[in-house]
């Protein structure tokens, strides 16, 4: 489907900054939805939102996935895109540089912001202790039982980072034969969903949640082999079938994408969503807030809870909705620029700058100029 | 048949009229001669169910030939409102050769995709059915049970006819008065009963063909994106909008149905345009509406005779191969004739008029 040019002219992906964008608008709205619902309030907007979109499309409340959806699916696109020009260890090193900085500082927040009791934990209960923050930081603590997640939202760094280490180690595979990635992937999905489905233990269900939702991030990974004329649309088609196959037997066994069977039909309108907007070039796509929102989503996914939540608890029943609604924008905003200014962005941009004086070849010596004879 | 540069719109159409042709003859039939086929129950548990499409695909399936319809008509439209007329016989002729095909199995006792399912006819039935009176349920008994998609896409065809001028002036004005009208029909009949809330119900499908229209207004830059958008989004809300207020439209889940068929298409148009269309694709969308309208008698009519005799796949097979064969019958002795017929009558009526001289404007018609 996507025939016709070639791999140079579609290196660049046009709409990935607005698809990112309008995946944390969506990822913030459901968790602001849900702390009205938790605290007993009435969301006008929420209520348009459901009755209007979310029970027509037949999705789940609040949109609820659908923004995880689709980080998940422009993840798989935009590292494929990362790891065709990349070494294995440099691949891994550059994402590691750009993930765990600003998860630790995020994790110190959360901690403190959990211990002086401001926020609840994502999972477990307060307060935390070092040990817990040194497994947040590594993200062993989600295989622990029991355990204290201080940032919810990170169990997606669970998977997302089992996928790269997946692709990196697979970047050989990936550069000769790269229909073959998404092949291996999906069989071992398939295996290891076989395996553990009805093991006990957290350790068996986190494994289980990574084969499960591997599968969005390979729908990415195809559909950005097919846009760059690297696998045939048809084949594309098959592996991207046989991928959603798989979270929808993941949906049916229940432990791990356990809200009915509207997660499935969500991930596919998110697909869709990417493949009508994977080549938007119009004014939104290309409007500098755009890209500079879309630079800043990986800090609002790791602050958007912690900015949010404490804000709202004191400032809405004192302020009342709308007050309460800007300062918590406000503050989020905030904390999230800060997050990207001071340590997400100088963090990579020093590593590049490392990475590019060690691969400098040494100049060489200015040699005396030759005495004629 | 030749190849052709048309491989969106040929697919749409032939992807739209096999979705039809597997919910009824290769789901609804055997579920209705109380058969289980395997093929579908795992379709069902893997496909239908997770992606929330009902029907067995039969109404997304209808969505897509509707979206193509929106986007042919109004591409005939800025040629001339001749050619949008024209589109009538690509719809009429093989529903009227069902309804007719239809109304003679009746007399053999055979069962058909019919309103009720066991019927039998006479010549006034036959009437109303083809004058589409029994959808309007002013005959009792309908003879195709959907013959709702003729009369939409008819109506949608007359619709653009009509404003085929402001059309190609100004697009977004027409787009958008047809969609103010469709959706004032559909919020005025909701509390309405009798033949207006029938015509609401029908109307409501309107918003499908103008997508279409969108689609083609935003492909040839004749609306700007933002607005197509727009209106694309104010056209599907009236049809969700309808599915929530109309008890009879409640529970068919037809709003998701038609947002994968426009997604489906517009994708369509967007990275396949320009492209030649295979010949079993051509086939397949020339013959689109006489597949349609006759698998409901002819396919049903050999699922019946042939399932106590043969495995449900075999049927499967023979029925539709029995369907295509009526198709091809119909394509080639009712649908290419016709508008040839149509022509003729019209310039004979013409040279009369003429010789009368009772209008000359019709000289220069002919001409054009």
């Amino acid at each position: 489907m996507m025939a016709g040019a070639t791999g140079r002219e579609r290196s660049y992906v046009p709409g990935v900054p607005l698809l990112r964008m309008i995946g944390a608008v969506a990822v913030v709205y459901t968790h602001l939805a849900y702390w009205y619902q938790a605290r007993g309030y009435e969301w006008s907007l929420a209520m348009v939102l459901n009755t209007s979109i979310v029970e027509s499309l037949h999705l789940i409340d609040h949109f609820e996935a659908f923004g995880l959806s689709l980080f998940l699916v422009i993840s798989g696109l935009v590292i494929t895109q990362a790891a065709s020009k990349e070494a294995p260890g440099q691949f891994g090193t550059r994402r590691a540089v750009r993930l765990l900085p600003a998860l630790w500082v995020a994790l110190l927040l959360a901690l403190l912001l959990v211990n002086t009791g401001l926020l609840n934990p994502g999972s477990g209960r307060g307060p935390a202790s070092f040990g817990d923050l040194l497994g947040n930081m590594t993200l062993i603590e989600f295989f622990l039982s029991p355990h204290v997640i201080l940032i919810g939202p990170t169990w997606t760094l669970v998977v997302q980072i089992s996928f790269y280490t997946f692709v990196a180690l697979m970047i050989p595979v990936l550069r000769r034969w790269p229909w073959i990635v998404p092949a291996v992937g999906a069989t071992l999905s398939s295996v290891v969903l076989s395996l553990v489905w009805d093991l006990e233990g957290s350790t068996h269900l986190w494994i289980g949640v990574i084969a499960a939702y591997m599968p969005m991030l390979f729908i990415g990974q195809v559909i950005m082999l097919a846009w760059t004329g690297r696998v045939p649309g048809w084949a594309a088609a098959l592996l991207g079938s046989i991928h959603f196959l798989l979270f929808v037997r993941a949906d049916m066994i229940g432990r791990y994408v356990a809200i009915g069977d509207a997660r499935p039909r969500t991930l596919f309108i998110a697909v869709l969503l990417v493949l009508v907007l994977l080549n938007a070039s119009g004014r939104i796509a290309r409007h500098r807030a755009t890209s500079i929102f879309a630079a800043r989503t990986y800090c609002l996914y790791l602050l958007h809870q912690m900015a949010l939540y404490p804000v709202l608890d004191w400032a809405f029943p004192t302020l009342g909705e709308i007050p309460a609604l800007l300062l918590a924008f406000a503050t989020t905003a905030v904390v999230t620029e800060a997050m990207y200014r001071f340590i997400e962005a100088p963090v990579s941009r020093h590593y590049r700058r490392w990475e590019k004086n060690r691969r400098k070849p040494a100049t060489p010596r200015p040699t005396a100029a030759p005495v004629p004879s | 048949m030749s190849s052709r540069a048309t491989l969106p719109l040929d697919a749409a159409r032939g992807v739209g009229v096999l979705l039809v042709l597997y919910s009824y003859v290769v789901a609804l039939r055997p579920d209705e001669l109380d058969e289980e086929f395997r093929l579908v129950s795992f379709v069902r548990k893997w496909v239908n169910q997770p992606l929330g499409i009902g029907e067995d695909f039969g109404f997304l399936g209808l969505a897509l030939l509707l979206v193509t319809s929106g986007y042919q008509v109004s591409e005939a439209a800025i040629h001339g409102t001749r050619l949008v007329i024209g589109r009538l016989f690509v719809v009429y002729p093989p529903f009227l050769l069902a309804v007719t095909v239809a109304a003679v199995l009746t007399q053999v006792e055979s069962s058909l995709l019919s309103q009720p399912r066991d019927i039998d006819v006479g010549v006034s039935d036959w009437l109303a059915n083809i004058g589409f009176l029994a959808h309007l349920h002013i005959s009792p008994v309908l003879l195709l049970e959907l013959t709702w998609i003729a009369l939409v896409e008819m109506l949608f065809v007359l619709c653009t006819a009509a404003i085929s001028h402001l059309l190609r002036s100004l697009t977004w004005l027409a787009i958008l008065v047809q969609l103010a009208l469709v959706a004032a029909v559909v919020a005025t009949a909701r509390e309405a009963s009798g033949l207006y809330r029938e015509v609401g119900l029908l109307v409501v499908f309107l918003v499908i063909p103008l997508i279409g229209q969108l689609i083609w207004s935003v492909h040839y830059t004749r609306v700007p994106r933002w607005a197509g958008a727009l209106l694309c989004g104010a056209s599907w809300a009236t049809l969700a909008w309808a599915e929530r207020e109309y008890q009879e439209l409640n529970g068919w889940w037809y709003a998701l149905a038609t947002l994968y068929a426009v997604v489906g298409f517009a994708l369509a148009i967007r990275w396949s345009a320009g492209r030649i269309s295979p010949r079993p694709m051509i086939w397949l969308a020339d013959r689109a509406y006489g597949l349609v309208f006759l698998q409901g008698a002819v396919g049903w009519l050999a699922f019946d005779f042939l399932h106590p005799h043969l495995p449900l796949s075999v049927v499967a097979v023979l029925a539709l191969a029995a369907t295509f064969s009526a198709a091809e019958i119909s394509y080639r002795f009712v649908e290419r004739p016709a508008p040839f017929l149509a022509r003729r009558l019209a310039k004979q009526y013409r040279g009369t008029q003429n010789a009368r001289g009772d209008n000359p404007l019709n000289e220069g018609m002919v001409r054009s």
